[in-house]
């Protein structure tokens, strides 16, 4: 029939135009570092001394000054991209970065991914426990306990050697601070770190003590994946050597790790706040503009996609179907994984943490909102449409003249519920180094290990912007539904 | 002249078959009253007469058009045939006058102010024009059906199809529904209703069509077929609703 081939045009064209504005929403930004150009540098979030944020939110740390001393002195420029250190090592191996400097040591397994620098760094990994805990005075005394680990770090294989003598829990983690709150809170007994990470810390007033000696140190390189960037490496071997020689890796391991380091951190709830309030804020503003744009665009194709599970098309009915059968069956955490990591191997292209959070966002997001679509003009009485039809209405116009309107005012409830949803869902993007508020908490956390008011901080920030968001949104809705 | 005809019309839902191939012609003016009892597919009938509902087999002829013909532009042989349903089907999300209006605009390009004319011209004849600003919430069920009318009428048709107009009506209002609909066919239009009011069939039908298990059992006009009906099934049908 005539129509309908009409209505399938009108909707290819509609699908066209939704695969060009992703197009020029998420151009893939193509920034291989060239020579002379800025080089993409990933490093860790949460690893005091080497890098942390501090309170004016600019990073700093061994590695941060280092690389920056060695910049300066061999004359290129670099853009750190802080994420979180297993993601970094992925981030390296998709060429999604071009460097990584990470307190991360130079192992036989590493070497074989990477290329490394020559060391700049020697530790070696120690254990650590609570300061009141004196069951524990060597390895032996592990057994039977807990222990807690960072995901992909020299302790953590330490500690899973040493599982094979001493028959012990492995609790694994993806930040520093989290592992020691482990300790601290007593869900592990043990934790085992590099030795001056934790050094700094205790300084810092975390309440562990060292009841073993340090390890044999592992020494810490700086790395770029295998064959790529290798003027990175010989610049950055160059600049170590005119550092050591002018006497400013001195002052800078010093800053860190000598007696002078002093505790800056003030206690107290309102003190937190006031702190950090600056990059609290801003942490806020990236996941209510991350909501806001997935949102926006999930709205357009998740209505599409409703659509074409309403028509009478059976085609279209089954793109709908393949398509929110896929994308609700994969976790989000696993699917912003996917985008960041996978698909740019895929493509050979490189494209930001924030916009592979948008994609996936809205990838997932655009799966709820057009099953919602299609509950609500199902819910829509069928008369409405016979009605139109038989006054000699086609199809689309009937849709969009009788049906949607109706559903859009059942469907209200349940988009600001998934508008709720995606808002939350932000904060799984923080595994992939988007800094949003969830991702500022832990940085902040980082820095003054005061995970217990600082979550509660970051809970109440959330839920004052749900709150007045959803006000906002019933507003909305009781002003469309007055019009009944 | 023949306005509507069905030839061997047949239609399945899966493997029941509903419609078991039903030939009819409907001349101009002419009023044509389908009784029958329930699930003898009356409604279906009259569903396959503006392709509502798909045709598996035989052909719709509406004003020399195939309907089943594949080329055809159903939605401007549509925009002939006013449809009214039992359930109303009025656009809740829209006043009575836009119910009207709404076709009009869409198809027919007409201004703001002459599609308001032609809604109040509507109105009038079916008795709503104090409801014209209100919403269909705020009608009773008479007062519903007849903007049904209005609005079924706005596109201007030749034929009007009634669904079982007043079975969803509480019995007081049959009457005002019923009056609407006895005016328009004073009027000339050819109708077609499918209905229980056996009084209306009576005083208002030229022809009748008695139906029972998807077949045609009968057709006459109401004299014979109240007084003199030849089938054994339409007398019982008879007995059990006089």
């Amino acid at each position: 029939m005539e129509i309908k081939r009409k209505n399938k045009v009108f909707i290819g064209i509609l699908f066209l135009f939704t695969l060009l504005l992703n197009t020029v929403l998420f151009p893939a930004d193509v920034n291989a570092a060239e020579p002379g150009e800025k080089y993409i540098i990933a490093t860790d979030v949460t690893f005091a001394p080497f890098e942390f944020q501090d309170e004016s939110g600019e990073y700093v740390g061994i590695d941060v000054d280092i690389l920056t001393a060695i910049s300066e002195d061999q004359g290129f420029e670099f853009e750190l991209r802080p994420m979180n250190f297993s993601a970094g090592l992925q981030a390296l191996e998709s060429n999604q970065v071009d460097g990584m400097i990470a307190a991360m040591s130079i192992t036989p397994e590493r070497e074989e991914a990477f290329d490394f620098s020559d060391p700049y760094f020697d530790a070696g990994p120690v254990m650590a426990v609570r300061e009141d805990n004196d069951e524990i005075d060597g390895y032996s005394d592990l057994e039977g306990k807990t222990v807690a680990v960072k995901v992909g770090t020299t302790g953590a294989e330490l500690a899973s050697e040493l599982q094979e003598s001493y028959d012990f829990e492995i609790n694994q983690f993806e930040d520093s601070a989290g592992m020691y709150e482990d300790v601290v809170s007593r869900h592990s007994d043990a934790v085992f770190e590099d030795y001056p990470v934790m050094a700094y810390a205790i300084q810092q007033g975390l309440e562990l003590r060292f009841p073993t000696e340090p390890e044999e140190g592992d020494s810490y390189g700086f790395a770029v994946n295998k064959g790529e960037n290798p003027e990175l490496t010989e610049m950055f071997n160059a600049g170590l050597v005119n550092i050591r020689e002018n006497g400013t890796y001195q002052e800078i391991t010093e800053k860190y790790l000598g007696d002078s380091v002093e505790s800056g951190q003030q206690r107290g709830f309102l003190a937190l706040v006031q702190q950090n309030f600056g990059n609290l804020l801003s942490g806020m503003g990236r996941t209510l503009v991350l909501t806001l744009i997935s949102f926006a665009i999930a709205l357009l194709a998740g209505t599409i996609i409703g659509l074409f599970s309403a028509t009478p098309s059976k085609a279209l009915n089954v793109i709908a179907d393949i398509y929110v059968t896929i994308l609700r069956g994969i976790p989000l955490i696993v699917l912003a994984f996917f985008m960041y990591f996978t698909v740019p191997q895929l493509l050979g292209v490189q494209i930001t943490a924030f916009t592979a959070g948008v994609i996936t966002l809205s990838l997932n997001t655009t799966a709820y909102i057009a099953e919602q679509v299609r509950g609500g003009i199902a819910a829509v009485e069928k008369g409405q449409l016979e009605a139109a039809r038989s006054l000699g209405l086609p199809y689309g116009l009937s849709m969009r003249k009788v049906v949607l309107p109706q559903a859009i005012k059942i469907m209200i409830p349940s988009l600001i519920n998934q508008f709720v949803i995606t808002l939350k869902d932000t904060s799984i993007l923080s595994v992939i180094g988007i800094v949003e508020l969830t991702q500022t908490g832990r940085i902040i956390i980082a820095r003054n290990y005061q995970s217990g008011p600082m979550w509660i901080i970051v809970a109440i920030m959330y839920l004052v912007l749900i709150t007045l968001l959803t006000k906002l949104s019933n507003l909305i809705e009781r002003r469309l539904v007055a019009n009944d | 002249m023949i306005k509507l005809k069905t030839e061997q019309l047949r239609k399945s839902f899966g493997k029941l078959e509903v419609l078991k191939g039903l030939d009819i012609e409907v001349k101009e003016g002419e009023v044509v009253v389908i009784i029958g009892p329930s699930g003898s597919g009356k409604s279906t009938f009259l569903r396959c007469m503006n392709l509502l509902e798909k045709v598996s087999a035989g052909k719709v002829i509406v004003d020399d058009h195939d309907l089943t013909d594949p080329s055809q532009n159903i939605n401007k042989v549509r925009e002939n045939i006013g449809m009214v349903f039992q359930q109303f089907n009025l656009f809740p999300h829209l006043s009575v006058t836009d119910n009207i209006t709404l076709a009009p605009k869409q198809l027919l390009n007409i201004s703001n102010s002459d599609s308001k004319k032609l809604a109040m011209k509507l109105l009038e004849s079916v008795g709503m024009e104090d409801k014209a600003e209100a919403y269909p919430n705020a009608l009773s069920g008479g007062q519903k059906q007849r903007v049904a009318i209005a609005r079924a009428l706005a596109m201007d048709p030749d034929i009007m199809l009634f669904d079982e107009p007043t079975s969803a009506l509480d019995p007081e209002m049959v009457g005002e529904v019923l009056g609407a609909m006895k005016k328009l066919a004073q009027e000339g239009m050819t109708m077609v209703v499918v209905t229980h009011e056996m009084g209306f069939a009576r005083e208002m039908a030229d022809r009748i069509v008695f139906m029972d298990e998807g077949n045609i059992v009968e057709v006459g006009t109401p004299e014979q077929i109240f007084n003199n009906p030849q089938s054994e099934r339409t007398r019982d049908f008879l007995d059990k609703v006089l």
